[in-house]
């Protein structure tokens, strides 16, 4: 490829342009307006504590937690909590903190994956209908027509039942579920772009559409993705942690939310800790990336208040 | 209004057709083994082997298989139950009832519950109440079913005994209570975006000039508010209610299982446990199809409500 000329957001200031320092006025960028509104969200800040939190014990899991999330002990079933074993044991004699906290791990990890992986999709496809528009805009958008026929859930089941249990078929399921609405939010979000007079520019300039979509369009059209994004990761984990409840989710071994809530509702209304606190964790979990996803919402686009 | 409709319902055949297609991928083209998962042992044998799959139509070439399987979804023909040994349509006709029931009680309680929370919240603008709402609602969606549907549970049936702890009931009232504790569940989520939304669309409203010129007429502003601005807020509502269905039905999966609610949803948790192909794939398929058509009677209620929709 070659050197595309320089675009007109590109070129330099006038010479004689005087400095805005020098009137007292504190330069001011896109980026910097979007974090001082997003901080000065209490709910958002808090949100990204909540979210930092679940990520340092995913990733310090092995260091926290006391025992070995897998290591059963059938002398010790069911306690209750104690010094020992702060959140008791499971029917196996599994130290239960210890699960919670290996459990941060697959909903880390499911959630971002699988919403990565659906942006990846969503981004490809949505451009491509968005800015090429005919035929392949036509192609796009009922094959998302076809996916948005499928509850989230259900989707995933399917494609479980063919894949069979795991943590890799659990991120594709809902990956190749969630695509569709990313792909429909870029795309009508590029369409009102796409016409602007700078992507007109840069085409009049001789720029290939490669570069017009990746360096003009997509940076200006990317905001409701992201949001979408970001709140997704919750839903994510939802759907996730619900696979798992259902019995089609990560295999049961796997210390994972879901699997120990559905293992501690059979013990309902005589031992309750082993269901509510892994419960507690998905709450903080989601409330957290739902926190965070409102803010930065809010954030990129004040009207929306 | 009828082109319209007539566009629409040409949509919704492709929708379906679409769907019928990743279905139909899914399930007969990706690799698995259905003969092995059901005939076991004796399906090692090639011979047998080659009779199921002639009786099951699975040597036949694969576009002569989708028609099939199209032909039988059309004609509600899905089979046998491995587990039950009796037709699927049969097993799932009462069990559609009971999902149908809790859905529609969901509904009501959204509807009750959002528009309700959501009006008090707009017109009591930054009050306690208002505030309350707001937090609530937050909370709510930090929820997810599984464990909203525990806690409701376990406070309302298991603490004080209020509510039955699961099941349908005998009938009439009985259900009635049956039915109130796993409706919450399923209706929480959607009840607190639904309120959002609602306070969202009625501060707009009430800032519109014909409710500035209602004030100024004279009309009392509890006149105003029940006529002119309830009225021009629902319909977004009526719209999410509508969207809300797909992920209704996949909460009513969780929450039939919670609450041991004989529906469809209880119905396909115990078919994946027991490998019950033939119910999986009659519940998925008319899961897709009930959401396509709800979907569409939707769009259709929207532009009877809202004529701009249909110039599109």
């Amino acid at each position: 490829m070659t050197d595309a000329p320089p675009t007109i957001n590109e070129a330099a200031p006038p010479k004689d342009a005087v400095p805005a320092a020098a009137f007292g006025i504190r330069g001011q960028t896109q980026l910097g307006g979007i974090w001082r509104r997003f901080f000065r969200n209490k709910l958002a800040v808090l949100g990204l504590g909540m979210v930092a939190v679940v990520f340092l014990t995913a990733a310090f899991a092995p260091l926290l937690a006391p025992y070995d999330p897998r290591a059963q002990n059938l002398q010790n079933t069911t306690a209750k909590p104690s010094a020992a074993h702060w959140l008791g044991t499971d029917e196996l004699g599994r130290d239960q903190l210890s699960r919670v906290i290996f459990g941060s791990r697959i909903a880390i990890v499911v959630g971002l994956a699988s919403i990565v992986l659906a942006l990846f999709l969503g981004v490809i496809l949505g451009s491509i209908a968005g800015y090429r528009g005919g035929k392949a805009d036509s192609i796009v958008m009922r094959t998302a027509d076809a996916f948005f026929a499928f509850p989230l859930l259900i989707g995933a089941i399917l494609i479980i039942l063919v894949t069979g249990r795991g943590v890799f078929p659990v991120i594709l399921s809902i990956g190749v579920f969630t695509w569709a609405v990313p792909a429909r939010l870029l795309r009508s979000s590029i369409l009102s772009v796409r016409e602007a007079e700078y992507v007109e520019a840069a085409r009049s300039l001789g720029a290939s559409s490669w570069r017009i979509v990746t360096r003009h369009v997509l940076p200006n059209s990317m905001a409701p993705v992201l949001v979408y994004g970001m709140v997704s990761v919750g839903t994510a984990i939802v759907a996730e942690t619900a696979l798992s409840f259902l019995g089609v989710g990560v295999n049961p071994d796997v210390p994972d939310w879901g699997n120990m809530i559905a293992a501690g509702r059979q013990f309902f209304g005589f031992l309750d800790y082993l269901w509510i606190y892994p419960s507690l964790a998905v709450v903080f979990t989601v409330l957290g990336f739902v926190f965070v996803g409102d803010g930065l919402r809010d954030a990129l686009d004040p009207r929306l208040r | 209004m009828g082109r319209y409709v007539a566009r629409r319902l040409l949509q919704m055949v492709l929708v379906l057709f679409g769907a019928s297609l990743i279905l139909f991928v899914a399930l007969f083209v990706l690799p698995g083994d259905p003969i092995g998962t059901a005939g076991g042992e004796r399906a090692r044998d090639p011979a047998v082997r080659a009779v199921l799959e002639k009786r099951y139509g699975l040597d036949k070439p694969l576009p002569v298989q989708y028609v099939r399987y199209v032909g039988r979804t059309l004609t509600g023909d899905f089979g046998e139950s491995y587990r039950l040994r009796r037709p699927v349509s049969e097993v799932l006709r009462s069990r559609f009832w009971a999902t149908a029931k809790l859905a529609l009680a969901a509904i009501a309680f959204e509807i009750l519950i959002g528009i309700t929370a959501g009006l008090i919240a707009a017109v009591f603008r930054y009050s306690f109440w208002d505030v309350l709402v707001t937090l609530t609602t937050t909370m709510v969606i930090g929820i997810p079913t599984y464990v909203g549907g525990s806690i409701l549970q376990g406070i309302f049936a298991q603490n004080f005994d209020w509510f039955p702890r699961g099941g349908q009931g005998d009938g009439g009232l009985d259900t009635l209570r049956h039915l109130v504790l796993p409706a919450l569940t399923l209706a929480s989520v959607d009840a607190a975006l639904v309120a959002r939304l609602m306070r969202g669309t009625m501060l707009e409203v009430l800032r519109a000039d014909y409710v500035r010129t209602a004030l100024a007429k004279g009309l009392s502003k509890r006149t105003v508010i029940l006529k002119h601005v309830l009225r021009n807020s629902v319909i977004p509502v009526v719209t999410y209610v509508g969207i809300a269905f797909g992920g209704l039905m996949g909460g009513a999966l969780i929450t039939e299982v919670i609450f041991d609610w004989p529906g469809i949803g209880e119905a396909l948790s115990t078919a994946i446990t027991a490998q019950d192909n033939p119910i999986i794939i009659a519940v998925v398929t008319y899961g897709v199809t009930a959401f396509v058509i709800v979907n569409l009677i939707v769009d259709l209620t929207y532009a009877y409500l809202d004529p701009r929709i249909r110039l599109e």
